[in-house]
């Protein structure tokens, strides 16, 4: 009796032994649709994997190599050191919208790695593999905590690459005490008046039309872009009341010109005649503009991208520095755009080996191309091991580039969730732009323009 | 020549030349037949200036070439014409224009057979010099005589096409026409009557060839051929707004600009059509401007023209 009492419980450990060996519950499963992932499986050094990356040009006339040549560059390493991964770029037009992308995933069709074109998102849980389980201890400890925050959604959506805060510009009228530090409200405020004063022009060259515009400046208050991962609106009625109201006072006080369209497009002609102290908002693009127009880009002081050490600038060549927009909350909330790879799998799933692949592609990628763009866009590289490199190779003094870093702690992106960051863009283009217009025109009250844009009706937006 | 081909080519002359006489009234253009040059105030003066520089070089005329058909001048030419055996009238005719050329065209004349291919021609104003271009690969070049460079004489700087052709407009056109499309004045590509001038900066915009190597083109380059001129241009004041429907040199340079920064207007031809606004609303999402497709202050900044 004994004895067959031994051999039940020795047949059922046994059996035990070979379901538990078989299902290996220790080791972390990833559900993406149907499949089931196991992000651990080790990629077999005698199969040739074939990755495709759909790769968003991006336009930087500035930049010699182009984006192109140095990705080639940064590829043909990749095969040097991975010889059985072969990468198939797919070179996206830079002013392609995300409709093919999105096309492409919903078909089930998706590249397996994308540089996600407007900052990272998730794209469809169906479809896109979550990433926390391809880092090793040491990589997750490597990304910067707001590049992994913003790319976080319950699990890691993409491998960031780089952060773009947002940044106003400002000529200074004595850079050996004028640092580019953040300003409230108020010293703004004193600044452009004084401004105003002497030059008798309007203190702000301000595109109101941009809604980043806005938009920069209700994340500065709030710390929350305009709709939350729920979907919900996050800005309270009091605080766009607030802001709303704030901007106003400026039109009122002459610091923003009236005729808002206008200025928009003269903000430039209003900024290098002296007649306006910043210009706002800014993008890469137009920072460089302004920067190498500034003599500050061409100055041999100034560094180069092509590597050479960069050295402070006499703070007498300085003239102009970039700043966070106005502080309005109790903490320098900065709004910031984060870009980054995203690994897909097909509805043909390849297997757990080749997701493996895509997503070594994706980690190698989002740190090399991250440090190449950060450093000509004026962005921050997502990866701590980049920063020293970053900080080297940058077109500016390492002062300027320490506290762009210091203000990325604070970095607040868009909604991760696609649908809802494109709700967003959406809403802040056709709805607060218009309307925060008819505030400064005086056709809307700050009150009624926050009440409508607090009301705006999320659900019956994304049904459309 | 059949009379319906005489009488087209009578319609558009005409029609050519009424539009030439109301343009003439805010830009001169070069594709004017301008005629017996006559002593006067009324006189073209850019022809009257290369006269007075010829007779200069031939040694007939020691004033100042400041395109002005004075006493002086018609005395020179007096002087010139009797002693080529011409009627001493003061008057500068074709005979006269002839005699003042004397042997200055090239005894050696090089024909070339034609060639296949597209052709596309690349006009140089800095080296005078025009080269054909073939599937992409120059082929052959040619000496030149480009506009003065000064007041409205400039050869205009743009990507145009050839749209009329024509055989024997006159004498100061030499032999051949081939005109452009510039928006803003009647300029071609064409023979002369003054030789000597190829190799220098005088005429009054347009492109002058030795007769025999416009001849050579004329018989290669059908209507719609891509001419590509480069060079400089004379100061332009940018600041007006462009928006669909403009022309102008400034138009030019702006699409030239926005070709330069990787943004295709499809060619800088100075009209600012729906590629041109395609390609400025794509420089100004890039930039975070407002994106209308026109040309604003802010644009004249990126693109570095102010």
């Amino acid at each position: 009796m004994a004895r067959k009492r031994m051999s039940a419980v020795l047949v059922t450990a046994a059996s035990l032994a070979v379901v538990l060996l078989l299902w290996k519950p220790w080791m972390p499963r990833l559900k993406v649709g149907a499949v089931r992932i196991n992000p651990r499986v080790a990629i077999n050094e005698n199969k040739d994997y074939h990755i495709t990356v759909w790769d968003y040009e991006l336009l930087l006339p500035w930049s010699k190599p182009s984006y192109e040549e140095a990705l080639k560059e940064r590829v043909e390493a990749f095969h040097r050191e991975h010889p059985n991964i072969i990468i198939h770029v797919i070179q996206r037009p830079w002013n392609e919208d995300d409709g093919p992308l999105r096309d492409a995933v919903e078909q089930g069709e998706a590249p397996d790695v994308v540089n996600m074109p407007n900052g990272i998102g998730l794209l469809s849980p169906e479809f896109q593999v979550p990433l926390q389980h391809y880092l090793s201890p040491d990589q997750a400890d490597d990304l910067l905590p707001a590049a992994r925050r913003a790319a976080t959604l319950r699990h890691l959506w993409a491998f960031p690459s780089h952060i773009h805060p947002a940044r106003w510009i400002i000529r200074v009228q004595d850079p050996a005490v004028e640092l580019p530090v953040a300003r409230t409200w108020d010293q703004w405020s004193e600044a452009l008046a004084d401004n105003r004063t002497k030059s008798g022009g309007s203190g702000l060259a301000v595109n109101v039309l941009d809604p980043d515009f806005f938009r920069h400046l209700m994340i500065s208050a709030t710390g929350h872009s305009l709709l939350g991962d729920d979907g919900t609106v996050q800005w309270t009625e009091a605080d766009i009341e607030k802001v709303a109201k704030e901007v106003l006072t400026w039109v009122e006080k002459g610091l923003i010109p009236a005729d808002v369209e206008k200025a928009a497009r003269s903000r430039l002609a209003h900024f290098w005649d002296g007649k306006a102290l910043a210009v706002a908002p800014t993008n890469p693009w137009l920072l460089h503009h302004i920067l190498r127009r500034a003599g500050m880009l061409d100055s041999p002081a100034g560094g180069s991208a092509s590597g050479d050490a960069s050295k402070p600038l006499k703070s007498v060549e300085r003239s102009v520095y970039w700043t966070p927009p106005p502080q309005i909350g109790e903490k320098l909330w900065i709004a910031a755009d984060i870009y980054g790879y995203a690994v897909f799998r097909q509805a043909k799933y390849k297997g757990d080996d080749h997701t493996r692949a895509a997503a070594v592609v994706a980690a190698y990628l989002s740190r090399e191309m991250g440090s190449w763009v950060a450093t000509r866009t004026f962005s921050v590289p997502a990866h701590q091991s980049s920063l020293e490199r970053w900080l080297a190779e940058s077109l500016l003094p390492e002062a300027d580039m320490r506290l762009l870093l210091q203000w990325c702690e604070n970095a607040v992106p868009p909604p991760i969730d696609d649908r809802l960051a494109r709700l967003e863009a959406r809403i802040m283009t056709e709805t607060v732009v218009p309307k925060l217009v008819a505030v400064l025109k005086g056709e809307m009250s700050a009150s009624h323009f926050a009440r409508e844009i607090h009301n705006v009706p999320v659900s019956a937006w994304l049904r459309r | 020549m059949t009379g319906h081909d005489r009488l087209c080519r009578l319609t558009f002359i005409v029609l050519l030349m009424l539009c030439c006489r109301s343009m003439h009234a805010w830009t001169p253009t070069c594709g004017l037949e301008p005629g017996p040059l006559m002593p006067g105030p009324q006189a073209n003066a850019a022809e009257v200036s290369e006269l007075q520089e010829r007779l200069q070089a031939l040694g007939y005329f020691s004033g100042v070439a400041d395109g002005i058909f004075d006493q002086a001048l018609e005395l020179a030419v007096r002087r010139f014409q009797r002693d080529q055996g011409l009627i001493a009238d003061g008057i500068v005719s074709d005979a006269t224009w002839l005699a003042l050329a004397g042997d200055s065209v090239p005894a050696i004349r090089s024909s070339t057979a034609k060639p296949e291919g597209t052709m596309h021609l690349v006009i140089d104003t800095r080296n005078l010099k025009l080269t054909l271009f073939v599937d992409g690969q120059p082929f052959k070049s040619y000496p030149i005589a480009v506009g003065r460079q000064k007041d409205w004489y400039w050869t205009p700087v743009g990507e145009w096409k050839i749209v009329n052709k024509g055989v024997n407009w006159g004498s100061g056109f030499g032999t051949r026409w081939m005109g452009l499309n510039v928006p803003w004045g009647t300029y071609g590509i064409h023979g002369t009557n003054k030789p000597y001038s190829i190799g220098t900066r005088a005429s009054a915009g347009c492109i002058r060839m030795f007769n025999h190597d416009v001849e050579e083109l004329y018989s290669w380059l059908p209507l719609g051929t891509k001419v590509i001129i480069v060079g400089d241009t004379p100061p332009i004041n940018f600041g007006r707004t462009i928006s669909l429907g403009s022309s102008g040199k400034d138009v030019v340079a702006v699409q030239s600009r926005l070709q330069e920064l990787g943004f295709p207007v499809g060619g800088a031809d100075g009209r600012w059509g729906p590629n041109s606004e395609a390609a400025a609303r794509s420089l100004q999402k890039l930039y975070g401007l407002p994106a209308d497709g026109t040309v604003y202050t802010d644009i004249y900044y990126i693109l570095g023209l102010k």
